[in-house]
């Protein structure tokens, strides 16, 4: 394999005293959909920021398709697309003068222009509207028109910096649409998002929490790796009551409502639950309750991500 | 990939936005010629016409030659005569005239005995800029006044002869560069200053504060555009806009306040693209300081509007400032283009004479410039 577009080696970056990105290191490979996930201020922003040139790391290095981000700018900049959370369009612009000036600053040819620009209309959806304003767009067109502007040069390396926020889902679904086809032509995409259903959307993750990265691989092997305990899903017709009797069964880490079912996450491995399965059935039939179903069932990346915060937050404390 | 300069795009594009907000567009050409009108007419600082009240109590041949005296010019009227002290001071209390002259009863006897005769004088003080004036003509007269009276009294007594051995002073008055001392000459040039400055510094820090506040300056950023091609590509448009207020601004002293272009247009047109260059370069500085257009566009008040007007010369001379604000006041683009617009309009000045003036703006302009390249690279920091 070629080495990888995107390699960051120990980046860290500080304001002051605040630490907001620390000595991470990771790599995203070619074509790949890479999430890099984390609740807000973990420090997704900043570390995007860092590998498009917005700002210096403090220390440590990254390359950009084998370009330095300190030492050779231009030729990041030249490499990469960059869409920031906000919508960086000209709303006083028309969508099609909107795709000339990225292409113009971009360096895109004349003779190229024409043909990139009618790609761009029909990947984003929006032929036949090149004179509309911006302004007119709704948010999701204007988030797609923005990821058009943003790939007019056909870049290498995409960064997507929580393209999805403020947008309704069917936007979302179709935003994702363009990500996974724009990856399949072979385009690295670097996608930061809180959303837990997008992160399964995604070959590889980087879960990033107070600036250090906390998890990452594929959904598949965070999952297999970094759930400790099995969670057993409980469905019963009185769930308040049913929570306060499963609480203190042995064996139980953590109880919680999940809808109107019940999540109890046990230490025991996933094999070997049948022990406290039979020992909530039991306080549960004793106390005149009736179970509907109660079953082991695969975690979730958000409870993975909780359970690791919360580790993370009592390592913190200790 | 092949490297050609971005700066058309920019260009291209600023123009383009300009022209889609006619409104703005409107409102920067027309602020400037409204400015100008009401300013050129309202602003006068000629002092004419000042109030005068008299109590004269001697009311002799003497003491009306000494009225006549004060009165020759236009710059005193008598509104009415006094019969009293306290009518003179209550026209002072209520205003309606500005000086009191009291003369004494003995002001004859004492002219004629060669005696120093005294006169009153009370001025209104609140407006210390009439009052002050009012006191130098009245001085003046009645200097005249008191030299007349000497010739005739050594006339009198037979030795006018002596008259060719006092060494009086004759004045040959000449006023160069504005013969008939219009206020209009002086005010306009330094209007057309203060204006374009103003302008000029809030035009760009809207434009380059907008493209913080929607994000579109990280997108610059991120692409190949350099700083210097950015900073150049927002400039222009307006430097553009700031050459067609120029134009208008002249055509109108010209045209209505009758102010003599006597000047290279030429040099008027290199030295205002100096001054548009320094001032639209400090709008760019405040915007990328505040990112933020309610900030930019108050910083643009407060730091162009206040120094422009009052130290910039364009009203109060800055020699008789005290020395903090002096200092301060040679950052003040304004001051420099005040001096070269007088010079240019008034005085037919060349390049060689307002050199001094034209080396601060380029020095000014560069390191202005510089801030703004430091700061932009830096400011997403």
């Amino acid at each position: 394999m070629t080495e990888p577009t995107v390699q960051a080696v120990n980046l860290r970056k500080t304001f002051g005293d605040f630490v907001a990105v620390d000595n991470i290191t990771f790599s995203v490979e070619k074509g790949e959909v890479f999430g890099f996930l984390g609740p807000n201020g973990a420090g997704k922003t900043t570390t995007v920021k860092m590998l498009c040139g917005l700002l210096m790391p403090s220390s440590g290095s990254a390359k950009i398709a084998g370009f330095d981000v300190a030492a050779q700018p231009d030729d990041v900049k030249n490499s990469i697309g960059y869409m920031s959370q906000k919508f960086s369009l000209y709303s006083d612009l028309s969508v099609s003068e909107n795709i000339e000036f990225f292409a113009n600053i971009y360096g895109v040819d004349n003779t190229m222009l024409k043909a990139r620009k009618k790609d761009i209309l029909g990947l984003v959806g929006l032929e036949g509207r090149e004179h509309t304003m911006t302004s007119s767009l709704s948010a999701g067109w204007k988030q797609r028109l923005a990821l058009g502007c943003s790939i007019i040069h056909e870049p290498r390396i995409l960064f997507l910096d929580e393209p999805t926020a403020g947008v309704d889902p069917d936007s979302r679904r179709m935003f994702w649409d363009l990500i996974y086809s724009l990856a399949q032509k072979g385009m690295t995409m670097f996608v930061t998002t809180h959303y837990m259903d997008e992160a399964e959307n995604c070959k590889r993750l980087g879960f990033i929490y107070n600036g250090k990265i906390i998890a990452s691989g594929t959904p598949l092997e965070i999952k297999r790796t970094k759930m400790r305990g099995t969670i057993i899903e409980i469905d019963t017709d009185s769930p308040s009551e049913a929570l306060r009797l499963i609480k203190p069964v042995e064996t139980m880490k953590e109880v919680s409502f999940f809808g109107r079912l019940i999540h109890a996450v046990t230490d025991t491995p996933a094999g070997e639950t049948e022990q406290p399965i039979k020992a909530i059935h039991g306080v549960l039939d004793r106390n005149g309750i009736k179970v509907n179903r109660i079953s082991t069932i695969p975690p979730s990346l958000e409870d993975i991500f909780i359970s690791l915060i919360e580790q993370e937050d009592s390592h913190e404390k200790a | 990939m092949k490297k050609h300069s971005l700066l058309a795009p920019i260009i291209k594009k600023e123009f383009i936005q300009i022209i889609r907000d006619p409104i703005s567009l409107a409102a920067v050409i027309m602020i400037p010629i409204i400015q100008l009108l009401l300013f050129g007419y309202a602003v006068s600082f000629d002092i004419k016409h000042i109030p005068m009240g008299i109590f004269d109590q001697s009311q002799t041949r003497e003491s009306r030659q000494l009225i006549r005296a004060v009165t020759a010019s236009s710059y005193f009227v008598i509104k009415g005569d006094a019969h009293s002290r306290a009518e003179v001071t209550d026209s002072l209390e209520k205003g309606n005239i500005k000086i009191g002259v009291i003369i004494p009863p003995d002001f004859a006897d004492a002219v004629n005995a060669g005696k120093t005769a005294n006169v009153q004088l009370l001025i209104d003080g609140t407006d210390a800029n009439v009052g002050g004036v009012a006191l130098g003509y009245f001085i003046a007269a009645a200097q005249g006044y008191s030299l007349d009276i000497t010739k005739r009294i050594l006339n009198e007594q037979g030795a006018s002869g002596l008259l060719k051995n006092f060494p009086l002073l004759s004045q040959r008055l000449r006023i160069w560069y504005n013969q008939a001392l219009r206020t209009e000459n002086f005010i306009v040039p330094g209007l057309i200053a203060t204006i374009l400055m103003i302008l000029g510094v809030l035009m760009t820090s809207q434009s380059v504060a907008r493209e913080y506040e929607r994000g579109t300056m990280e997108q610059l950023i991120v692409s190949p555009v350099k700083v210097y091609e950015l900073i150049i590509g927002k400039l222009v448009p307006y430097i553009v806009i700031g050459f067609i207020q120029v134009t208008l601004v002249t055509l109108i002293a010209i045209s209505v306040f009758h102010v003599p272009l006597r000047g290279s247009l030429l040099l008027l047109t290199f030295t205002t693209f100096l001054f548009l260059v320094s001032a639209m370069g400090i709008g760019f500085l405040f915007s990328a300081v505040t990112k933020s257009q309610q900030v930019a566009m108050q910083m643009s008040f407060v730091g162009t509007m206040l120094p422009s007007l009052l130290l910039s010369g364009f009203i109060y001379p800055i020699s008789s400032m005290p020395l903090a604000l002096r200092v301060f006041s040679y950052v003040v683009p304004a001051k420099y283009f005040l001096v070269i617009l007088r010079g240019i309009f008034l005085k037919d000045l060349g390049i060689s004479v307002l050199l001094n003036q034209i080396l601060i703006m380029v020095l000014i302009s560069c390191i202005v410039l510089t801030l703004c390249i430091i700061k932009t690279k830096k400011s997403l920091d």
